[in-house]
């Protein structure tokens, strides 16, 4: 038997040896800084366990390998997770607020915009990287800043860059609080960020919120098809929360699902990440790229915002256009603690919270639009 | 590249068309079945039966 079969050291490429840096590195964010925790640990440990040199785990048959069959490539794990996130999403601030469900559309701008400079730099125009088109929807797919979503769609459209966006993604959704502030300061005056919105809005009765889920299915089944199994888990756990006489399966959906799901998931996009398929300069690039996606997401909100703040008569704050982006619910504290700094006594939280949730329907209808339009756009 | 703007075009225009007509159907929801008005509580406190103006009638508060 060679030497270099029984001492994985010697096998250790510095690519493999760059993995593992990273992986501690996601691990450490993760334990120490508290960045998404429950996601970078695991995707750490699965970083870890696949770059570790002849440990088999992503060999034909190895564990991590079996967990990418299953789980990621049949799109298994981010629809069950999407039936937790269902369960855990309370839709009554959006149904208090129906207009807030245009904001949300608004910010998908940031997939199609991030889409389109991938594929200018791609094989679109410039040719600077390996962007075919497909790729580049993909990676447009960052800005839906849902890595249910992100994993869904990449994983669909089959490219070679799922790895990086999906944890493109995640990070980028633990880093909203850094990246939108100075956004929407840029593009919104003090006056603007100073409207006092009333914290009380039209109540919403039991019957509406548990009819919502089905008739969201119906309807956004029947015009975007393709985004059939993302909104149909996501209302289906939300039907379970709000249906009010299946509490067991509302909190196993909560907790034990969702939690179960999650660590497989996170071991499983870990593992993923070989130093063959994330080493290369296009990764840096998508990379690059998450930033745009979720800053063009945040302007389009922003922008439809400032569009309701005029037509209202001066009454909608543009401010909460930003939380429309679906990182929920990071995007919505945000746009709080924004309004806070220009009036100490301007509450935007439940306005935002119903952008955000209306972001995380648009984020899903925008991902199954995508499916559907690949084909004839992208041959 | 003309293929790619028309595919931002269009996943735009899926992506507003799918949830104006979620917005339609969730005001409609909102009219259709709104919320009874709660009770007086002052008037219930203060002796006032809430049926008292009409047999039967099922304002709530009983």
């Amino acid at each position: 038997m060679p030497q270099g079969e029984l001492l994985g050291v010697l096998a250790l490429s510095w690519q493999a040896a760059v993995m593992l840096a990273i992986g501690c590195g996601l691990i450490y964010l993760g334990i120490a800084k508290e960045v998404e925790p429950l996601l970078l640990v695991p995707i750490g440990a699965g970083v870890l366990l696949a770059n570790i040199p002849l440990g088999g785990l992503t060999d034909s048959g190895g564990f991590l390998a079996l967990l990418r069959k299953t789980g990621i490539e049949t799109e298994l794990f981010p629809l069950l997770i999407f039936i937790g996130v269902g369960a855990m999403i309370d839709f009554g601030s959006m149904l208090e607020r129906p207009y807030t469900v245009l904001l949300g559309a608004a910010a998908q701008f940031g997939i199609f915009g991030t889409f389109f400079l991938a594929y200018l730099l791609g094989d679109g125009l410039l040719g600077l990287f390996d962007f075919s088109f497909t790729d580049a929807v993909a990676i447009g797919i960052i800005g839906s800043a849902d890595g249910p979503t992100s994993i869904y769609v990449s994983t669909v459209l089959g490219t070679k860059y799922a790895p990086a966006i999906v944890v493109a993604a995640y990070s980028y959704m633990a880093l909203v609080p850094i990246i939108q502030p100075p956004i929407m300061r840029a593009l919104t005056t003090k006056q603007e960020r100073g409207v006092v919105m009333p914290a009380r809005s039209a109540r919403v009765s039991q019957r509406t919120r548990v009819l919502f889920p089905v008739v969201t299915i119906v309807v956004v089944g029947l015009i975007a098809p393709k985004a059939t199994p993302l909104i149909g888990t996501l209302m289906f756990g939300n039907l379970l929360r709000e249906a009010g006489v299946l509490e067991r399966l509302s909190l196993a959906a909560q907790n034990e699902l969702a939690n179960i799901v999650t660590i497989l998931l996170g071991l499983a996009v870990g593992g993923m990440m070989v130093a063959e398929e994330f080493l290369r300069p296009e990764t840096i690039m998508i990379f690059a790229m998450g930033v745009v996606a979720f800053a063009v997401g945040t302007a389009a909100g922003l922008g439809l915002g400032k569009v309701m703040y005029r037509l209202s008569g001066k009454k909608i704050n543009p401010l909460i256009g930003a939380a429309g982006i679906s990182a929920f619910p990071m995007s919505a504290r945000v746009v709080q603690k924004v309004g806070l700094e220009t009036n100490p006594h301007n509450h935007l939280l439940m306005h935002a919270a119903g952008a955000n949730t209306a972001g995380q329907i648009a984020s899903v209808v925008a991902g199954g639009a995508v499916l559907a339009l690949v084909p004839f756009f992208g041959g | 590249m003309v293929n790619a703007v028309w595919f931002v075009l269009g996943g735009m225009a899926i992506v507003f068309a799918t949830l104006c007509v979620l917005l339609a159907v969730m005001m409609g929801l909102g009219r259709l079945l709104r919320p009874k008005p709660r009770p007086n509580v002052a008037n219930v406190g203060a002796g006032a039966s809430p049926s008292s103006g009409r047999h039967g009638a099922k304002t709530g508060g009983a």
